[in-house]
């Protein structure tokens, strides 16, 4: 599952680079560095979780899910 | 053409810098059907037309055009000219050395005849550009290289064109060479200031090895002459105005190297600043105007900078880095983009080191300068050697790789590793608006779902239930609204024996003020996770069911250590 996050984080690094919107660009780079982290989200709070998975784009009601499939003990 | 000159009197002034030609002669399309090329082994390729310089020399009026121009010592170019609608138009330009060349090439292929006439007229340009009259000249050329004056006779300087260079900058065996008090590299600077200022290139004809050795001189390839004359003291209107804070400076020369270099001292520095400093998020994001940039157009803003402020865009940087090399000793200059007012314009900042002229801006990119690449040990991209010669950028980059391993292996650097997660993460919630909600009751069910048959051995399913509960419940352990107790239990299973058992405890409010009213949970080495009121938890401590580990420091709110009785 991160894996796939890895690759959607580094699509919307090259939309908002091309799209020339640095704020977002900024918080993707700065996200990214975070995902290089197998176990990232266990080492933040599931609040800053969500709210990374809203801006990698997860919809609202899929974050419970998603996150669950993140913190699997075997993934 | 003194038909032409009578009609456009003004223009006689002009024949000292241009050979005019007869317009009814001679048509400007004529002219370019007929242009070629001459190329010259160490140098430029340049346009020219035959038919226009046999014409010149032909023509004796012309011819003696060409010699006023020749003669006139300001003018450097032969330039055959056409008046057209009462002003010159000009066919091409070649240098008088080149004219001369070209001719003399031009004879050598039988393009020009040798009439009596004409060979006199090729001895007069020849004498012309004849090196003898720069050796017989008693002429003194004055310069200064970093405030020290020197002077050489012109006959000297052209000796050592000529000739002279050979042994002294082509040979490998003479590293000590000096001319008067001057080395190698300060010569070979006022050499190039020589041919520059008297153009002498221009109007002398010189050998191939001649014109290969001022080519190699222009690009600074045997020699290092970029720095010289250049930052020989700081240009800085504001320093004065700039106060670095004392943290600031601690954290940055704390662990400075006593046996630097001042080049390695300033690269130490910006790379030091650069780990420390970060831009302004809202300046970025506000496109640098608004009140973001209101702020930072202050300068006594820098003087608030700390290891903990550490929030700058790039004139800050500039100004805050310009005061750590005067503290070192280094002259610099700081130029901004279009204005000279401090806070307007993007700012870049150059100084002196010995033989090194380096310039240095930490926002070559926002978002992928060193204020980022500093922090993830990526490569140092805004600290560039401007000297030409290839060798000192080669030592100025070794110079540099050395001192950012030096960082990256002797000092902490809390962007890489674990505790660099955690940099990152305070970054990103420095990034993020607003914040997310997510409910107790959620919390509750995913840490139920997650912890339902777990694949994991026994005592790793309550290392992960630790490490779970911390993730979920992060904010509420910080406000001693939840907490997980590792207790055991004793079993029955083969035969009697304790096994680990977790006690989950939550209340909204805080768990100590009111213990009968929290929210309990078991978890057990089967791997069930229940609900259990106070009452009943507080009878099992009691009765020894459950009882602490020994090594336990923190209680169950409610139920202290050492009320265990017997359990049968």
């Amino acid at each position: 599952m991160i894996k796939k996050l890895r690759e959607i984080n580094n699509k919307l690094i090259l939309k908002y680079k091309l799209a020339n919107n640095n704020e977002q660009l900024l918080k993707q780079r700065v996200i990214n560095k975070l995902l290089q982290n197998d176990n990232c989200f266990f080492e933040m709070p599931i609040e800053t979780a969500y709210m990374i998975l809203a801006d990698l784009g997860i919809e609202k009601n899929n974050l419970k899910n998603t996150y669950l499939e993140l913190t699997k003990p075997n993934k | 053409m003194i038909k032409d000159l009578q009609n456009n009197p003004e223009l006689i002034k002009l024949t000292n810098r241009f050979v005019i030609l007869p317009s009814e002669e001679v048509s400007i399309e004529e002219l370019k059907k007929n242009m070629q090329t001459f190329n010259f082994s160490n140098n430029r390729p340049v346009s020219y037309n035959p038919k226009l310089i046999k014409k010149i020399l032909l023509d004796d009026d012309l011819f003696n055009n060409l010699l006023e121009v020749f003669k006139n010592s300001e003018a450097n170019y032969i330039s055959p000219a056409i008046i057209s609608r009462g002003d010159l138009t000009p066919t091409f330009s070649l240098t008088k050395a080149e004219f001369v060349q070209i001719a003399n090439d031009m004879f050598k292929n039988g393009f020009l005849w040798d009439g009596s006439n004409l060979k006199k007229k090729y001895e007069t340009i020849n004498k012309l550009v004849s090196l003898e009259s720069l050796k017989n000249s008693t002429e003194i050329f004055e310069s200064i290289i970093d405030g020290k004056q020197v002077s050489f006779a012109f006959s000297e300087l052209t000796k050592f064109l000529e000739s002279g260079f050979l042994e002294t900058y082509y040979s490998t065996n003479n590293i000590n060479f000096k001319i008067g008090e001057l080395n190698k590299d300060e010569f070979a600077y006022v050499l190039k200031s020589f041919i520059e200022k008297h153009k002498v290139f221009d109007r002398y004809i010189f050998s191939e090895s001649s014109t290969k050795f001022k080519n190699d001189l222009e690009t600074d390839k045997i020699a290092n002459t970029s720095h010289f004359n250049v930052i020989n003291k700081t240009e800085d209107s504001f320093s004065n105005e700039v106060l670095i804070n004392k943290q600031l400076r601690d954290k940055i020369l704390k662990n400075l190297p006593k046996n630097y270099s001042k080049l390695e001292q300033a690269i130490y520095v910006y790379i030091k600043l650069c780990q420390t400093l970060t831009y302004d998020p809202e300046f970025f994001a506000s496109n640098q105007e608004g009140r973001s940039a209101f702020i930072h157009e202050d300068i006594s803003r820098i003087s608030q900078v700390t290891p903990n402020n550490p929030e700058i865009v790039c004139y800050e940087f500039n100004q805050i880095y310009g005061k750590f090399l005067k503290t070192i000793g280094i002259n610099y200059e700081i130029s901004t983009e279009y204005t000279n007012v401090y806070g307007k314009g993007h700012a870049n900042l150059q100084f002196r080191v010995d033989d090194y002229i380096i310039t240095a801006d930490s926002v070559t990119s926002i978002l992928q300068g060193d204020l980022f690449n500093s922090k993830v040990n990526e490569n140092i991209v805004g600290l560039n050697c401007n000297n030409k010669n290839s060798i000192i950028q080669q030592k100025f980059k070794t110079i540099l790789n050395n001192v950012y391993e030096d960082i990256q292996q002797n000092e902490y650097n809390p962007y890489i590793g674990e505790s660099g997660f955690n940099s990152w993460l305070e970054m990103y919630r420095t990034l993020s608006t607003g914040s997310m909600l997510v409910e107790a009751s959620e919390k509750f069910d995913i840490l139920k779902k997650q912890l339902k048959k777990l694949p994991l051995p026994k005592m790793e399913n309550f290392s992960y239930l630790l490490k779970l509960s911390k993730a979920l419940f992060n904010n509420e352990f910080e406000d001693s609204k939840f907490n997980v107790i590792i207790a055991n239990e004793l079993t029955r299973l083969d035969r009697v024996k304790l096994m680990p058992l977790a006690v989950i405890v939550y209340n909204s409010n805080n768990i100590k003020s009111n213990p009968e009213n929290n929210t309990l949970f078991t978890y057990n080495h089967k791997g069930d996770f229940k609900n259990i009121d106070f009452k009943t938890l507080k009878l099992y401590f009691e009765a020894g069911k459950y009882d602490y580990l020994k090594q336990h420091d923190i209680d169950i709110p409610g139920i202290p250590k050492g009320g265990a009785k017997k359990y049968d």
